[in-house]
């Protein structure tokens, strides 16, 4: 039989420092927390948990595990909103692992609604007018444009695989 | 050179970083989808992995045959042999993830990343750079804007070590 001898040490990692493809790995298997405080250890990192192919990757594998939280306001009108794990409500376990999230954007007076939810991200409506998208998890807000009428109320359906988020009108639901 | 056969049992030869060899049976590297490649389609019998030091070598090699072993029936002894084998000091454990990864051995690559993740979670950042080797590229401003975001993500105990 020939003896073939490859040579393949042109496109072998460097192991001093590992490679895009094993940190992406490594960083998909940590919480949004910890991966908040990841972002800060270079650019490079900060570009990879940033990117959509990663923020996808994470919600995939996240939902994979189950690893649910749910998130309630304390009481309507106030902007604080609290998140727990799902298992601790579940199983009832003593000691509260609740954590406080405050909402990024306050005004003195203002009622604070969850409108509906998809994704992990949150629809906020503030003194029934104005719309904000929420992502708790990493503390992002975007508002959204104003709908054309004022009085109309609108949560998010559902997510298109671009990120685009439906909104429907919940004023017309009745 | 090992290209020889033995009985129906194909032999292949590996070559870690500081020319050591390994030889063993075709079959074992069939799990790794770059040297199945190499075996099935150039008709290799003799692999350099000149990037991947001995040592590494060893321990994928070692999980490659108990690996190969695995019978519903030894399902737990394999689970304990998994725990054990990340059970190695950071660095070390990094080898090997970088390995496998080039190795592309699937169900090893997430299981390993997932040990790397869980001895990094109660890091500081300055741990991590060192582990990765990585020299912050951020001005001061830079990262004290990130903490001043998110502060409940710099809160707790963190472990400067990188072990």
């Amino acid at each position: 039989m020939d003896t073939v001898t490859t040579s393949i040490a042109s496109s072998s990692p460097d192991s001093r420092s590992p490679p895009y493809d094993v940190i992406f790995e490594i960083l998909l298997q940590l919480p949004v927390m910890i991966l908040l405080m990841m972002k800060c250890v270079s650019r490079f990192w900060n570009s990879i948990i940033s990117s959509p192919q990663f923020i996808k990757a994470h919600l995939k594998l996240s939902t994979k595990k189950q690893d649910l939280r749910l998130l309630f306001n304390d009481s309507l009108g106030r902007p604080q909103f609290y998140t727990c794990p799902l298992s601790s409500i579940l199983y009832q376990e003593s000691h509260q692992r609740h954590v406080k999230l405050d909402f990024p954007c306050k005004s003195s007076s203002g009622e604070y609604k969850i409108e509906g939810s998809c994704n992990g991200l949150l629809c906020i409506s503030v003194s029934r007018r104005d719309l904000f998208l929420w992502n708790p998890s990493i503390r992002e807000l975007k508002k959204l444009p104003p709908p054309l009428a004022s009085d109309n109320r609108f949560r998010p359906l559902c997510m298109h695989q671009n990120n685009d988020v439906l909104l429907q009108n919940a004023s017309k639901l009745s | 050179m090992a290209s020889s056969t033995t009985g129906e049992k194909k032999i292949l030869t590996l070559k870690g970083g500081d020319n050591e060899e390994f030889i063993l049976e075709e079959s074992l590297v069939l799990q790794s989808e770059l040297l199945k490649n190499m075996v099935k389609e150039e008709r290799v019998s003799s692999i350099p992995l000149p990037s991947i030091k001995s040592k590494t070598l060893v321990k994928i090699i070692e999980y490659l045959k108990k690996h190969a072993e695995l019978t519903p029936s030894n399902k737990e002894e394999f689970k304990n042999f998994e725990k054990e084998f990340v059970n190695v000091v950071l660095e070390e454990l990094l080898d090997i993830t970088v390995a496998v990864n080039y190795l592309k051995i699937n169900g090893l690559l997430e299981f390993c990343c997932q040990a790397v993740a869980d001895r990094i979670k109660d890091k500081s950042v300055e741990a991590v750079r060192k582990i990765f080797r990585i020299e912050s590229d951020f001005t001061p401003e830079e990262e004290s804007e990130f903490r001043k975001e998110t502060p409940e993500a710099f809160e707790g105990d963190l472990d400067d070590t990188t072990n």
